[in-house]
């Protein structure tokens, strides 16, 4: 596993509490990765909707900023969108940005 | 000794936390723990509702977007009922444009912070929204004590009969109330002024707090009237605790008028295993039985077991 590299965090990875945030993040990260793709594969865009949003809540609060940007902007797209007329496709580019932001931290976690 | 109405503020408060998200809990959870306040978790609009109205918290942290039941519907909800509308409300939310935070304030929020949280920001506006909230609170409990007694006053008397008038009628339990009254008081006042009167009226005060249970509840009723609410106590029981009072009250001497004693007459009446009477006609009885308790020559107690059926508490729906 890398050393965490500051410039990934925007808390301080070498305070204990920030630190404690950060692992708690990163623990729940996979299933958060794993809920994305299930939601998008069945084509839930009110859950994906509610996944995002929660992500751009939370993500920023421990450390992980480009994640919650990545995540307003898939929001944003589903919310501006008619969600019954809806297809992966169109937010195929948020949806891909999301998920690249969220795996480029899982070199962190222990395998 | 008697419930004393005097303000119990919390160490830790409770703040009930109503969020979605387990990231919002774990990172609150997190980043409070130095902030001496006890965290309790609902994940949805309905137990937040729940555990709000079963246990009402000091302040509630509420998200907007919630399945179940979002978060407007729950601040409605939380200011329509009546045990948890004095509650502070901080909406925590991603949804941060003016016509959600003039909902939120409209609807009846304290204050609205923005998701992802500023925490510095967080912890101050929790801090002040506690702190208001527990000046509220020892307002709230100094309206409902007597300025002079120190006991509860006669809003509290009202609101309390009733509730443990259906307490006793739900549970069958005995409950007995008694109203006194001091003898010839007016002379006391005539004669030796009024500081003096205030001065005995303080005094049964405290003979009163002296003498009753932590469960037992004095008020003053009005003027030199005082009505006591003794829950669990059948009114044989009653009679013997306010015979001491009685004696007691006798033989104090009192410094302003050492020649002139104090007698205070009662009126007692209560049941076994639950009411016979509507709430408002048994007050009205022990008022008789403390008239019967003067005609008969005051210094005394008139003291008996209502009568009639039981009373039923009426279904709801």
């Amino acid at each position: 596993m890398p050393k965490f590299d500051q410039s990934h965090f925007s808390l301080d990875i070498n305070n204990t509490d920030d630190l404690e945030l950060i692992g708690m993040f990163l623990d729940e990260l996979p299933n958060r990765i794993e809920a994305l793709h299930k939601t998008a594969e069945s084509c839930d865009f009110s859950q994906l909707n509610r996944l995002a949003h929660q992500l751009k809540g939370a993500a920023p609060s421990f450390g992980f900023d480009p994640i919650g940007a990545a995540a307003a902007c898939l929001e944003d797209r589903i919310k501006t969108s008619n969600i019954e007329m809806l297809e992966l496709d169109h937010i195929r580019c948020e949806f891909d940005a999301l998920v690249s932001e969220c795996n480029s931290y899982l070199k962190y976690i222990d395998s | 000794m008697t419930s004393n109405p005097q303000s119990q503020l919390d160490q830790n408060p409770v703040v009930l936390l109503v969020d979605d998200s387990e990231f919002v809990h774990r990172l609150l959870n997190a980043r409070l723990k130095t902030e001496s306040i006890q965290i309790v978790s609902a994940v949805n609009g309905v137990e937040g509702l729940e555990l709000a109205k079963s246990n009402p918290p000091a302040l509630i942290l509420l998200d907007l977007e919630m399945p179940v039941m979002d978060g407007f519907e729950t601040l409605r909800q939380l200011m329509e009922d009546p045990t948890t509308r004095n509650i502070p409300v901080i909406v925590l939310s991603g949804q941060d444009t003016t016509q959600d935070k003039v909902t939120a304030f409209d609807l009846g929020a304290s204050d609205f912070v923005s998701k992802p949280f500023e925490l510095t920001e967080l912890r101050a506006r929790l801090r002040s929204a506690l702190r208001i909230s527990t000046l509220l609170r020892m307002l709230e409990q100094r309206a409902q004590i007597d300025g002079l007694t120190g006991l509860y006053n006669r809003s509290h008397f009202d609101m309390r009969w009733n509730e443990e008038y259906e307490s006793s009628i739900r549970h069958g339990k005995s409950l007995t109330l008694v109203m006194i009254d001091i003898d010839q008081f007016k002379s006391v006042n005539d004669t030796f002024g009024h500081p003096a009167g205030d001065a005995v009226i303080a005094g049964l005060a405290n003979l009163l707090h002296k003498h009753l249970r932590s469960s037992d509840i004095a008020c003053r009723y009005g003027g030199e009237e005082f009505a006591l609410i003794l829950p669990d106590t059948t009114p044989e029981d009653a009679k013997g605790l306010c015979d001491r009072i009685r004696i007691a009250c006798e033989e104090i001497d009192w410094p302003r008028h050492p020649e002139r004693k104090v007698t205070i007459s009662l009126g007692i009446s209560g049941c076994i295993d639950g009411p016979t009477l509507p709430a408002m006609e048994w007050i009205e009885h022990v008022d008789s039985n403390l008239y019967q308790a003067k005609e008969r020559g005051r210094n005394r107690i008139v003291c008996d077991q209502t009568k009639g059926q039981l009373v039923q508490l009426p279904k709801a729906g």
